[in-house]
């Protein structure tokens, strides 16, 4: 055997679950580094929460395998003891308080820090005597929050954990992650279409669309390597020539293109062939690639589902 | 810096027993749920019998009621509906904060067999209180409902009864967790498929005497020990339908 | 932080930038990764890799146990290499916006000799 160069958290391979003739998750082969935070991206509906679910061992796949700390997730105590999901829309006991959901948490988790429990139950402005019930959509995922940070588990889910907070809730969600999570490493996983608002907590982005894992990549790396090239039509047409084009925009005899991968080499390149080389945003760039693309795989998945 | 290794990561689960008691006390954080609000309607539903026995007492001028009284019923009844909403509001939950299927079925088998246990002990004792005091002198049959009964029998008759409930209900969560409300659907339409055509089986081979020779055979508790056989069915039944359903919060 | 472009990137900039204004002075300790990370609310690693892209290009040095500091020379060095990159950077982008709106290379000494001289 030889050592992992880095630990894996994730291994999911050919993982593929089916409902009927919909393929929720479609052959997602991908790893995922201990201690990263991961974005989970992709439109509603892509299959993130069927994807977590079967990491979690709360499905089942329908064929491939996913391992979660080197082991099968499902019913595997061992393993999923280090794991907390919060779900989006997560219910909880009709009778419950806060404090019940504080007092019934820590049980689970082996490093659940109760202090920080209670700093952010103050900063979310809730009280423990509340009832659940009658709690607002936003501050039930406040709950959410605090539980999968207070957890400390090493891996913690966040499945789109932000129905209907607000701006501010928000960001004292993201600004608790990043300081716990320094303090703290584990692996998280956040799955959420708002990209612009989490991109520069992610280390790594998996991204899905109808099902199919469309980019493993670190978000570093996907930012220095996209970029859009414009000018005339015929120019920018001679430059794109065989490189994976993730999105076209023609504006009478000028055509603008957001070119995948793109080193230093060829921007030159593109720089001295008169065209001018602009930024993409990790947003544009997934809604590029999730929103059709031009490739030739693209137009055959399109082709297969039309 | 606490890093998570993979190293440091234990890698073996915790013992079973700590597992259980994890998911039983889930259950119970709110004790208002599965103990405080019985009791208390117990005792209201109590209270009021008592009233309205007395009422009566003082105006028929001391004639007294004769015969179990049946409000005690309302725990049997109640343990179903126990069952039903902790399985349904609580697995979900348990899964999300990493438990396994198997260990939130054992828990919540293990805590409403503990559950009906106390309360049929304290059920069997409080009719021997009944007793001590002569039904208040006014026939309020209320927790006694065999007078020839032993402690220890009235305790295992109603051990028995609200472990029938509490099975009953718990597969009833399962199916609607499991397949949700068109599972409901097929289940009680099952059901009274499964009665009636049991029904019309037993008129048609003339039966129906033989069914009664039974119950009279077996006795109260003989009967009630052939309910362990519904309840580990039953149990069984929620066990195999939860190892394979996947929770959903809607 | 823009999002269009490396993270780490900016951030070395960043760096660069007050060692070259002087906010950072050599010999000084700069801030840690996580207090980095926690300001321009980005991952941890992220600003690791803009700090060690600092480190290997000594412009900043390590000290076990204590933290990181602004090396002897950094300035110095910077501002030499921003010397040679200014051209590109700067002059380039300006001489085509200057030929695009007709300006002379005479008109554009004017200019710069009058917004120079106090």
């Amino acid at each position: 055997m030889t050592p992992a160069p880095e630990s894996l958290a994730l291994e999911a391979r050919g993982l593929t679950k089916r409902f009927g003739s919909l393929a929720a998750v479609d052959d997602a082969t991908f790893t995922t580094p201990q201690n990263t935070i991961t974005g989970l991206l992709g439109r509603n509906g892509a299959g993130k929460t069927t994807l977590m679910r079967l990491i979690t061992g709360q499905e089942f796949p329908t064929s491939g395998t996913v391992r979660l700390f080197g082991a099968k997730p499902v019913e595997n105590a061992a393993v999923l003891q280090h794991t907390c999901f919060i779900s989006e829309a997560q219910r909880y006991p009709d009778e419950f308080r806060i404090k019940h959901v504080l007092a019934g948490a820590p049980r689970f988790f082996a490093n659940w820090d109760a202090d920080f429990a209670a700093q952010l139950v103050d900063e979310f402005r809730l009280t423990p005597k509340q009832r659940i019930k009658k709690l607002s959509r936003g501050q039930r995922s406040a709950i959410g929050v605090i539980v999968g940070l207070a957890s400390r588990a090493p891996l913690t889910i966040f499945d789109e954990p932000y129905l209907g907070l607000d701006a501010v809730a928000r960001q004292i969600f993201y600004d608790r992650l990043l300081a716990d999570y320094s303090e703290h490493p584990r692996t998280v996983i956040l799955s959420t279409h708002l990209i612009d608002e989490v991109s520069q907590l992610l280390e790594h982005a998996l991204v899905i669309d109808q099902g199919r894992i469309v980019i493993d990549a670190p978000v570093e790396e996907l930012r220095s390597s996209a970029a859009t090239v414009s000018g005339t039509t015929e120019a920018v047409e001679r430059f794109i020539t065989g490189r994976e084009v993730a999105h076209r925009e023609q504006l009478g005899g000028l055509l603008s293109a957001t070119v995948a991968a793109m080193d230093d080499a060829d921007r030159a390149a593109a720089r001295t062939a008169g065209l001018e080389v602009g930024p993409v945003s990790l947003q544009q760039l997934i809604v590029r690639r999730t929103g059709g693309f031009t490739t030739p795989s693209t137009t055959t998945y399109e082709e297969a589902t039309a | 810096m606490t890093a998570f290794t993979a190293d440091s990561l234990p890698t073996t689960a915790r013992p079973l027993g700590r597992r259980i008691s994890t998911i039983m006390l889930l259950q119970l954080t709110n004790p208002m749920t599965l103990i405080g609000w019985p009791l208390m309607i117990l005792g209201f539903i109590y209270v009021l019998n008592l009233a309205i026995y007395s009422l009566i007492s003082t105006a028929t001028e001391g004639a007294t009621a004769v015969g179990v009284n049946g409000g005690v019923g309302f725990i049997w009844v109640y343990t179903l509906v126990m069952a039903v909403q902790s399985v349904n509001q609580t697995f979900p939950l348990a899964l999300g904060f990493g438990a396994t299927r198997r260990d939130y079925l054992l828990g919540t088998g293990a805590l409403f067999t503990l559950l009906s246990a106390g309360y049929a002990a304290l059920i069997a004792t409080l009719a021997m209180a009944e007793r001590a005091v002569d039904y208040w002198g006014i026939g309020l049959r209320f927790f006694d409902s065999s007078p020839d009964f032993s402690w220890f029998e009235l305790f295992l008759g109603t051990f028995l009864l609200l472990l029938l409930f509490a099975s009953v209900g718990g597969a009833t969560a399962a199916v609607y967790v499991r397949w949700k409300a068109s599972g409901m659907y097929v289940f009680w339409a099952g059901l009274v498929v499964l009665l009636v055509a049991v029904g019309f089986l037993l008129t048609w081979t003339e039966s129906w005497g033989a069914v009664g020779e039974f119950f009279a055979t077996a006795g109260v508790l003989g009967t009630l020990a052939w309910s362990l056989v519904i309840s580990a069915i039953a149990a069984s039944a929620a066990y195999l339908i939860l190892r394979k359903a996947t929770p959903t919060n809607t | 932080m823009d999002d269009s472009r490396p993270i780490f990137r900016q951030l070395a900039e960043q760096i660069e930038n007050q060692i070259i204004d002087g906010s950072l002075t050599e010999g000084a300790q700069v801030p840690s990764i996580n207090e980095y990370a926690a300001f321009h609310r980005i991952n941890p690693a992220t600003a690791l890799k803009g700090i060690t892209l600092l480190v290997d290009a000594g412009v900043l040095y390590k000290r076990r146990g204590i933290g990181m500091f602004v090396a002897d020379g950094a300035r110095a060095a910077l501002i030499a290499e921003r010397r040679t990159t200014f051209r590109d950077d700067f002059l380039r982008p300006l001489l085509a916006e200057a030929r695009a709106l007709g300006f002379s290379a005479e008109e554009l000494a004017d200019m710069i000799r009058k917004d120079t001289t106090p």
